[in-house]
């Protein structure tokens, strides 16, 4: 299967790889696995005092558009707010990087990703 | 043709996990045997059919009941659980920690055959991990507790995924 010149990109070039302190309350964490694939996920977005996502970082084990999936998704919710971060579809993410039906997949679980960091940050603030 | 109830009592076994794998190969050869298409007259179009049909029945039989994993996901498909359907609510955080963990390991195995040395540990690691969660299935079916059964499914796919990339990457290391 041919891959898009913007997955290759991606995933030759991750963006915003790494890991934030999970204890600090102003990151949340989303951990996220697709087992017939084989695929883990991890996003983390962190928080400010106006509820903008400063920071976002991932690790993503798996095929090339769950890397290109998560890595984009780091880019796109930097400076926004967690209600603009959650409004992000997964759909959004397959159209800009071309992901064929086969592998749209992927960017579903990048979703899913960047809405449990979402849930895992209003949670921790709340408490 | 009789259409056999399910692939466990084609082979004429005890629909479990535990299986008798000599007693699935044995079976699997003389059902194959029997119906071999040249034991088909030649010009009966129909029963030329059937027996290609057949063996392409015992063929994917065979391959599920053999592996462990597709056997697991089979049994839970014979209680209409859906494996194939999977959601996020079904992966506990603990799973997919223990994934995260073992891939980075994996990651961090040095390249070329240096790395092999690194690797055969993981694997008997992830050996370990699957017989654990293998018994934790058959004890979850037992119970007839589908749901704990079909988390534990996801786990050993997991389990399983990693340990075939391994396999691959021992290979490539070897220069296979």
């Amino acid at each position: 299967m041919a891959y898009s010149d913007k997955v290759i990109d991606h995933y030759e070039n991750p963006r915003n790889v790494g890991k934030m302190d999970d204890t600090d309350l102003n990151v949340g964490t989303g951990m996220v696995g697709a087992p017939a694939c084989g695929d883990v996920m991890r996003l983390q977005i962190k928080v400010n005092a106006d509820g903008v996502i400063e920071d976002a970082k991932f690790k993503t084990y798996g095929c090339g558009s769950a890397i290109a999936s998560s890595s984009l998704l780091t880019e796109w919710v930097k400076g926004r707010s967690l209600d603009e971060a959650t409004a992000i579809k997964n759909s959004d993410i397959a159209e800009e990087l071309g992901l064929p039906p086969v592998k749209i997949h992927c960017s579903v679980l990048a979703e899913d990703a960047i809405k449990a960091a979402i849930a895992d940050v209003k949670a921790k603030r709340g408490a | 043709m009789q259409v056999p109830e399910d692939y466990f009592s084609l082979f004429s076994l005890e629909r479990r996990f535990a299986i008798d794998k000599n007693a699935l190969a044995a079976n699997f050869r003389a059902l194959q045997k029997e119906n071999h298409p040249d034991k088909v007259a030649a010009d009966d179009e129909q029963a030329k059919l059937l027996a290609v049909q057949k063996s392409s029945l015992l063929n994917d039989a065979y391959a599920t009941l053999k592996s462990p994993l597709a056997r697991a996901g089979y049994l839970l498909t014979l209680q209409g659980v859906d494996v194939e359907g999977v959601s996020q609510d079904d992966l506990d955080m603990a799973v997919l920690m223990e994934q995260m963990e073992l891939r980075e390991k994996v990651a961090e195995a040095p390249a070329g055959e240096a790395g092999l040395a690194v690797l055969l540990p993981i694997k008997r690691d992830i050996q370990s991990r699957i017989e654990t969660r293998e018994q934790r299935f058959v004890a979850n079916l037992e119970a007839d507790d589908l749901s704990s059964a079909k988390r534990v499914f996801h786990e050993l796919q997991f389990l399983h995924k990693l340990f075939q990339e391994i396999e691959v990457s021992e290979e490539k290391r070897l220069g296979y």
